[in-house]
């Protein structure tokens, strides 16, 4: 073939070639770029979680939809001690939260157990039949009261006379009621020789275990103490505890803890802004003077 | 308006060099040359005048003032008492120098349980102090080495006695 010839025959084919190949240049062109951007994308923390995070929470809920017990198996061991470290890191917050809650286990619990102490008292005066018993059980039916309440409260005067509300360490007194108004200047010193007494209690009686001083007695007074978290309440009354004193005084403290419990953890000697505990106790007081009417 | 402050102090130091008597002329000024030894703990309160704040609030403090027995060889229930203090005044006797040599372990064991606590010392007995003994100057080192500042008083004059009770409050006052 003449060059001539042959170079004619070539252009076309060359023209061709470019013809293909100029596409193929071209997508390879727009493919390395995509390649490149997808590399970018993949070294880029905050593009891979954009990307991803749209399909992350489906992808969880199947998964835990799927594989329950799977999941759970993965995830326990971080749980666990995440939860340990928070409760660690905010064990004042946790007590906080938990404090009502365990303080009002406890006390029905404890009711549950007196409701059966009643019950069997009861039984015993239902297997006495004197015409005192059936007097009273007259009574009882009349002005609607529990006949073993009933035979208590006639046995026993009782009367609340004052009421402390004392800082657990420091024992400065929070709150107080007092029946009489005079006597009321030494409360403050009252309320610190209480916590010294306590602390002294525990310290000579309770060696090896803590304990708590909850009752003295003195002549036909008593002062009851009903201890808390951050405070403790003190009772003074004459007279015959009536049967659920002690809870009545479970749940004002519970009360008390639950409504007032960041002023009483920070409590630095200011009386000013707990005033309405005195008002607390004072009805408190007075319900069981109604009652005796 | 007066905010009053109720708050606790103690009074800290070997037996016999004075605490009851420094209280008894604070609160009741009056003074006994007879020696009764405390037996645990006894509490007074006092009414103090009212102070100004460094932010101009006016607070009034009513002290509860912890007499706690002294230290002895035997006796080690001393501690039980000094939880949630504010403050200490801290006791030495002018003519004893066995009493200023407690102090140390006693502010060890008191700053411990009461960490945030401010402490006041005080030299007492002034009036039966003889010249030239180093004991106001152990009290100054003392006081140096605690960074608390001291007061050498008597409760039988009188002399810096409300000055000692005061200087606690002032201290007390500007952590507000
Ligand atoms: N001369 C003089 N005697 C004082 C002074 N202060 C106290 N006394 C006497 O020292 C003795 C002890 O005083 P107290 O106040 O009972 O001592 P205390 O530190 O309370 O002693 P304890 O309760 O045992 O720890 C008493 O006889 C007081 O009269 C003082 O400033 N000058
Ligand atoms: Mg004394």
């Amino acid at each position: 073939m003449p060059a001539e010839q042959a170079n004619q025959i070539a252009d076309p084919l060359k023209n061709l070639q470019q013809i293909i190949l100029s596409d193929i240049e071209n997508r390879i062109g727009q493919l390395e770029i995509a390649h490149k951007k997808l590399g970018q994308q993949l070294n880029n923390k905050d593009e891979i979680i954009s990307t991803l995070s749209p399909v992350l929470t489906d992808l969880l809920q199947i998964k835990i939809r799927d594989s329950r017990d799977e999941i759970a198996n993965a995830l326990s061991p971080v749980m666990s001690k995440a939860i340990k470290k928070q409760i660690h890191d905010s064990k004042e917050e946790v007590i906080d939260a938990l404090y009502p809650i365990i303080g009002r286990m406890i006390s029905k619990a404890i009711a549950e157990a007196l409701k059966g102490l009643v019950n069997s008292i009861n039984d015993n005066i239902n297997n006495k039949y004197n015409l005192k018993i059936w007097l009273q059980r007259l009574k009882a039916k009349i002005f609607g009261v529990n006949v073993g309440e009933l035979i208590i409260a006639e046995q026993a005067p009782f009367a609340i006379r004052e009421v402390f509300l004392i800082a657990k360490d420091s024992g400065l007194l929070i709150s107080h009621y007092s029946k009489n108004i005079s006597g009321t200047n030494d409360a403050h010193i009252i309320a610190a020789m209480l916590t010294a007494i306590k602390s002294f209690v525990q310290d000579a009686f309770a060696k090896e275990q803590t304990g708590e001083l909850y009752e003295i007695e003195y002549s036909d007074q008593t002062i009851r103490i009903e201890p808390g978290l951050y405070a403790y309440l003190a009772v003074v009354y004459k007279g015959v505890a009536p049967f659920g004193l002690n809870e009545q005084l479970t749940q004002i403290q519970e009360r008390i803890h639950t409504r007032y419990s960041r002023f009483l953890r920070d409590y630095q000697g200011e009386n000013s802004r707990l005033t309405k505990i005195d008002t607390l106790f004072a009805e408190f007081s007075g319900k069981y003077d109604k009652e005796r009417e | 308006m007066t905010i009053q402050i109720n708050r606790k102090i103690c009074l800290l130091g070997m037996y016999a060099t004075g605490k009851t008597s420094l209280i008894r002329r604070y609160v009741h000024n009056i003074f006994d040359e007879k020696y009764l030894s405390t037996i645990g703990v006894n509490v007074s309160q006092k009414l103090l005048p009212p102070l100004e704040t460094s932010n101009n609030k006016i607070v009034q403090f009513n002290f509860l003032i912890w007499d706690i027995e002294g230290i002895d060889r035997n006796n080690k229930l001393q501690k039980n008492y000094y939880a949630g203090s504010s403050g200490a005044i801290v006791v030495g006797d002018l003519t004893r120098k066995e009493s200023f040599e407690v102090i140390n372990g006693l502010l060890s064991d008191f700053s411990t349980i009461c960490p945030e606590a401010l402490i006041v010392l005080a030299g007492n007995k002034k009036d039966l102090l003889i010249e030239n003994t180093d004991h106001p100057q152990r009290l100054k080192e003392l006081a140096a080495q605690k960074k608390a500042d001291y007061l050498l008083t008597s409760a039988k004059t009188g002399e810096n006695v409300d000055e000692l009770f005061l200087l606690l409050a002032h201290k007390i006052k500007d952590k507000l």
